[in-house]
């Protein structure tokens, strides 16, 4: 709603009622946004999910972080080593970072922070990646001095910083000790990010209101990292679930940004007074294919299924054109991402019949599990099923609600193909672990490929990782253990007056770059 | 009246039991893992996964964890949500005083216009305003309320720009302000059950119309309007009333569609989010909370139609 009518409906209800006006005030520089769904809590790394994740990115920071091209590099470490036999980091903290509460951030804290995430008595799951339950194990953890920050591994890990870097851990971020209580029970985040924790009322709306002391980096912003200039003084989040309705408040000037769905973002592109920003992300939308599966045992059905099916038809059709195929797992955007990972099975219908044939294809059921969720799951789905049964397989679809979907993924259970996403994985051997292992639930379960995984997690030699990539990639076009289709493109609606936005591959909102035009 | 209303609160006792026994069911019969939700669905991680378990209580066995239910529940507390980590109780009054503003607004507005509406329709059967009244009840009916909903938004919100399309402001933050944010969650509640009670009040008093007492009525020489509402309308509104009840119970155990289009942050909204996040503490509570908004309204109910039907006694 527009200001002055927004403050005329006031005056008008307020008049009709028999009340004194009660005006709205608006304050200066604020960015209206919306949330799908409330916040699950102030608790970086404890208390997540993808929402809440991005609002803690506005006010926590950690050692290291991810840049655009998803490498690692430092945010609140001036610089790292790591020493020859790669078991020991020794980060040098930056000089004059203030914390929320006005005090200088130095070893003691990180240390402090690394143990509340990392330590046994810890509620995080993150923990879980560094006590040995999934093979790393840290040894030691400790401040060196005020400046330096020291970690010792038990084994090599390639990925250690990566994993650190983590957004669902917040990237182990560094916080002040007064956020928890005496009692050792959460209080409120103090952080050292371009924004402080505002105002929460569940169901409703978040607010961060900006760090005037937050001291940035001299680099240029780079991903989640590099300097942070924070101009707007609220960032204000609506609790929006429903698009339709979050375009409609953008349109009435309620909202300032929105994320929108293909369809919406083509409506509005063209429409004056609103911008579009499109950006492909490194969220994988595939489909997955059941190990368990006998009718899928023979791998020649399995590439049937894939010559079956054109995914750039359908990254076509779900995108309003915006966006192309992208099978491999790994996203164009990964710097391990050549050639050999643009490749993919062709779209070739006679071809997916005669491997049918060969393999003696007798009509069994095929069955696609999807959801309603947002992402275009059902879609998927709906194309991949009529493409399958095109080509002669007895594709039939079941639509079941999310957490439904996410057993039979565990469980391995009552589906032959599921159209499914992955998060952003931002390193290449992570993009194939992801579906990559012995549990049920992986789609691919080939010792060999799983070899290379490993391989892939613990070789520092760069030319070596893509050497693996490269065969993982061409071991994952032969094989097919689920049907890649792209990485999901991300659509942005914003009034005209936001300046300075710009998505990127991981898709969380960096909040330091939105300038208002008034 | 009064041992009439002890008895009857005293009556929901057992039921209530019985219904928290079927939820707990229920919920636990829901397909998917709570702790898979809570994670996010990051299920990468199996030894994250047991001790998310561990954390909500769910590596217990079923009647350890329905015993455990049971005695919270008793001493008065509904548990924490594991999704905010607010207290359940609180957290359903909370979203029970935005369903309820919105909910009793929509439905006194829905009485004042269907009322007459429905009179007049019965009173000038098969004329012009009858057929009028009957179309535009049919075509209300027909309409989804989620697209009633974004057509008010896109209307008022984005091409008048007269009323906000999203956020909330209860009446006690900001009185003014708070009437702005209902305007439009009420209108179209009220729409639509304008459309349901002008249809009963219509055909309850079309009914009513050709009975004996109203012919006398008439014939004694009553004025028209002293007809309809001194003789038509109490014998008419009594199966209006009983309607009225059963939508209201209905609205209040949450209005999701209509929370969900308008943002509001109401008690069918939270109920919603629980069962998409696996909120097992939320999901049970607000359960329970609507089987009792259910108990109560139908006592209220029982109670109002003393006023209106001069047969019915409690006793």
């Amino acid at each position: 709603m527009k200001k002055n009518t927004r403050i005329f409906a006031t005056l008008f209800a307020a008049t009709v009622i028999g009340c004194a006006p009660a005006g709205a005030v608006m304050a200066q520089s604020v960015v209206h946004m919306a949330l799908n769904a409330d916040i699950r809590g102030t608790n970086p790394g404890v208390t997540r999910d993808g929402n809440t994740d991005i609002i803690h990115a506005q006010f926590v920071e950690g050692l290291v972080t991810y840049g655009k091209n998803f490498e690692v590099i430092p945010m609140l470490a001036d610089s790292y080593d790591v020493s020859e036999d790669g078991l020991t980091y020794t980060f040098k903290l930056r000089h004059g970072v203030k914390f929320h509460n006005g005090e200088e951030m130095t070893a003691k804290e990180v240390e402090w922070s690394w143990n509340r995430l990392a330590g046994e008595a810890s509620e995080s799951h993150c923990k879980n990646y560094f006590n040995g339950e999934n093979g790393l194990k840290v040894v030691s953890a400790k401040a060196i001095d005020d400046y330096t920050f020291e970690i010792k591994l038990d084994r090599p890990y390639a990925v250690f910083l990566a994993t650190i870097a983590r957004f669902d851990c917040g990237s182990m971020g560094v916080l002040h000790p007064d956020s928890v209580n005496a009692d050792g029970s959460w209080n409120a985040p103090i952080g050292t990010g371009p924004y402080v924790m505002g105002e929460h009322l569940p169901g409703r709306y978040v607010e961060l209101n900006r760090f005037a002391d937050y001291v940035s980096r001299d680099e240029p912003m780079n991903g989640l990292g590099g300097g942070k200039h924070a101009e707007v003084d609220t960032l204000h989040f609506d609790i929006v679930s429903e698009g339709a309705v979050a375009k409609t408040a953008l349109m009435a000037g309620d909202l300032d940004l929105v994320a929108l769905d293909a369809m919406a973002a083509s409506e509005l592109k063209d429409q004056p007074g609103f911008k579009v920003d499109i950006t492909q992300s490194a969220v994988w939308d595939t489909y997955l294919l059941n190990p368990n599966d006998p009718v899928l045992a023979d791998v020649r059905i399995r590439q049937a299924m894939a010559h079956a099916i054109d995914p750039n038809q359908i990254m076509a059709a779900i995108t309003e054109g915006f966006g192309k195929a992208s099978p491999s797992p790994v996203p164009p955007m990964s710097k391990n991402f050549t050639e050999v990972e643009a490749e993919y099975p062709a779209y070739d219908v006679e071809l997916a019949k005669t491997l049918m044939k060969e393999a003696g294809y007798n009509g069994e059921e095929i069955k696609i599990l999807a959801t309603r969720r947002n992402g275009a799951y059902y879609e998927r789905a709906l194309m991949a099923q009529a493409m399958l049964m095109d080509a002669g397989f007895n594709a039939t679809l079941e639509v079941v609600e999310w957490g439904t979907q996410l057993e039979a993924y565990r469980t391995g259970e009552g589906y032959t193909m599921q159209s499914f996403s992955f998060s952003p994985r931002l390193h290449a051997g992570l993009s194939f672990e992801m579906f990559t292992g012995d549990d049920v639930r992986k789609a691919w379960q080939d010792p060999e490929a799983i070899a290379l995984v490993q391989e892939s997690l613990t070789t520092r030699d760069p030319e070596r990782l893509q050497a693996i990539i490269d065969e993982l990639s061409r071991r994952f076009n032969e094989q097919v253990p689920a049907i890649g289709l792209g990485h999901r493109m991300l659509f942005t609606g914003m009034s005209d007056r936001i300046e300075g936005f710009e998505d990127w591959g991981a898709g969380v909102l960096r909040g330091w770059m939105l300038r208002t035009s008034n | 009246m009064y041992l009439f209303v002890v008895r009857r609160l005293l009556m929901s006792i057992p039921t209530l039991i019985i219904v928290a026994v079927m939820i707990f069911c229920l919920v636990r019969a829901l397909p998917g893992d709570a702790a898979i939700m809570m994670l996010g669905g990051n299920i990468d991680d199996e030894a994250t996964l047991e001790m998310m378990r561990q954390q909500l209580g769910l590596d217990q066995p079923l009647p350890v964890q329905f015993v455990a239910w049971l005695r919270e529940l008793f001493s008065g507390n509904l548990g924490i949500s594991v999704l905010t980590g607010q207290p359940v109780g609180a957290l359903l009054l909370d979203r029970f005083s935005v369903t309820a503003t919105v909910v009793l607004l929509a439905m006194a507005s829905a009485l004042i216009v269907s009322v007459p509406l429905g009179l007049l329709a019965a009173h000038r059967h098969n004329s012009r305003t009858d057929y009028a009244i009957v179309v535009l009840t049919i075509l209300k009916l027909s309409m989804p309320s989620f697209w009633v909903g974004l057509m008010l938004l896109v209307l008022f919100g984005a091409i008048l720009g007269w009323l906000p399309t999203v956020g909330f402001v209860s009446l006690s933050q900001d009185f003014g302000l708070g009437v702005t944010y209902l305007i439009l969650p009420v209108t179209s509640l009220a729409l639509s059950e304008i459309a349901v009670m002008t249809r009963m009040m219509r055909a309850g008093s079309l009914e009513v119309m050709n009975r004996d007492y109203i012919t006398h009525a008439r014939a004694k020489g009553l004025p028209e309007r002293q007809v309809l509402w001194r003789h038509v309308f109490p014998n008419a509104f009594a199966p209006t009333l009983t309607m009225v009840g059963i939508a209201m119970a209905g609205l209040l155990a949450g209005a999701a569609v209509t929370e969900t289009v308008f943002t509001l942050p109401g008690l069918g909204k939270l109920l919603v989010d629980s069962i998409y996040g696996r909120d097992y503490p939320v999901l049970q509570g607000a359960l329970l909370f609507i089987a009792l908004i259910y108990v109560v309204t139908n006592l209220l109910i029982d109670i109002a139609y003393t006023f209106f039907d001069p047969k019915v006694r409690l006793t």
